[in-house]
């Protein structure tokens, strides 16, 4: 897998201020927040700014989760886009770290799904619909007799 | 939370139609987790997955994505919205539902065998020459026919000529110009365990089991070796015109 991180722009080092739908502030390394690429690119438009960034559609609990998710994966490489489609039906194993941070309750995996897709996270999203996608594979019997 | 409890109970029943229609709470709490309730009833699990409403169409196509042929299949039940999403093309290699390239398939090249196809374990003939399916969750026997996949292609991509290789003895050929499915296999392998073998074969068992030539059937030529457990890795052959399957025998 190549890495094919940002522009320069977006890597430094600083701090970002996000703002939840619930007005809550979250201080992040910037690096944690560029796995977001809606807040990476809105970084870049913006430039240097101590403004906050608002998040109209996360609530504070659900960007919580997620920051918690892109602090472990910073050092991430970013796959390539061909790369995520392919491996995509052959597996829907997820690392340990992952299915570990993904055993929440419906709703919260719900919101974690919705809020990655808003904040353009494609790996959590990617995790959040395996889960989903495990979750009926491991539906039990009558399996053959509903085929 | 005892709202969303109530709720899974109504799901309990065999019907899953009009869970659309329940009230719109999401049935989240973890008193609702699978795990902790033992049993895990296959109602009960769709009730615990995010409701389709919920989660809009880009991620269905996300999550449907991750699906096998059993896991598209199951999800199907989920409600309307995501059936009709699965009736989209892009499943349609997955589900065994490709009709037959006009053209030739390459030659040479690895097929997907139809999951019933490979359920199949043990094949008996009666007066009737029916194909049973031996499923081993199913508490009573039904046959393979039983099943609505029984109508979807045997392969994956599918061809107008399977080759069936049961015994050593001989191949049963199945044709359909509109491409084989299931039901067109197992009809004729019934119908092949029935006939009359070569008149060698006829023979010999006739010597063997002092029974009139002329009332041996395949069948009989298998003795207790009449069973296999599905078939082993499918391939296109005579430059793609057809795909030879290959019985996998035990006890034999």
């Amino acid at each position: 897998m190549a890495s094919a991180s940002g522009s320069g722009a977006a890597t430094g080092g600083g701090k970002v201020t996000l703002t939840t739908s619930d007005a809550e502030n979250f201080v992040v390394e910037r690096d944690v927040a560029n796995r977001s690429v809606l807040i990476r690119n809105m970084l870049e438009d913006v430039g240097e700014s101590d403004q906050p960034i608002p998040l109209p559609n996360v609530s504070a609990n659900v960007l919580k989760k997620v920051l918690e998710w892109c602090e472990h994966h910073k050092k991430d490489p970013e796959p390539i886009a061909e790369d995520l489609d392919d491996n995509r039906r052959k597996t829907t194993e997820i690392s340990d770290w992952d299915a570990k941070f993904i055993q929440v309750d419906q709703e919260m995996l719900f919101e974690i799904i919705l809020a990655a897709n808003y904040l353009d996270i494609k790996p959590l999203l990617d995790v959040g619909c395996k889960t989903v996608a495990n979750m009926i594979k491991g539906k039990q019997p009558e399996e053959i007799r509903k085929l | 939370m005892s709202e969303a409890d109530s709720d899974n109970a109504s799901f309990h029943s065999s019907s899953h139609e009009g869970r659309d229609s329940s009230s719109g709470s999401r049935s989240a709490s973890p008193a609702s987790d699978p795990a902790r309730r033992g049993g895990r009833s296959y109602a009960w699990v769709l009730a615990t997955l995010p409701k389709p409403t919920e989660l809009p169409i880009e991620i269905w196509w996300m999550v449907l994505d991750h699906l096998d042929y059993r896991g598209l299949h199951k999800a199907q039940l989920l409600c309307k919205q995501v059936q009709t999403l699965i009736q989209d093309e892009r499943f349609d290699a997955i589900l065994f539902r490709e009709p037959p390239s006009k053209g030739k398939l390459p030659s040479n090249m690895q097929v997907a065998i139809h999951p019933l196809l490979q359920s199949v374990s043990c094949i008996f003939t009666g007066s009737d020459a029916i194909t049973w399916a031996d499923m081993a969750k199913d508490n009573w026997t039904r046959t393979a026919f039983e099943y609505p996949a029984v109508d979807e292609f045997a392969t994956s991509p599918s061809c107008d000529i399977v080759n069936l290789h049961v015994n050593t003895a001989k191949t049963v050929p199945v044709t359909d110009r509109n491409g084989v499915k299931v039901r067109r296999v197992l009809q004729r392998l019934g119908k092949h365990w029935s006939s009359k073998p070569t008149r060698f074969v006829a023979e010999q068992l006739a010597a063997q089991e002092g029974v009139d030539p002329d009332k041996t059937t395949w069948l009989l030529a298998l003795g207790d070796h009449n069973g296999w457990a599905g078939w082993k890795e499918a391939f296109t052959e005579n430059e793609g015109m057809a795909v030879e399957l290959h019985a996998s025998w035990f006890d034999s």
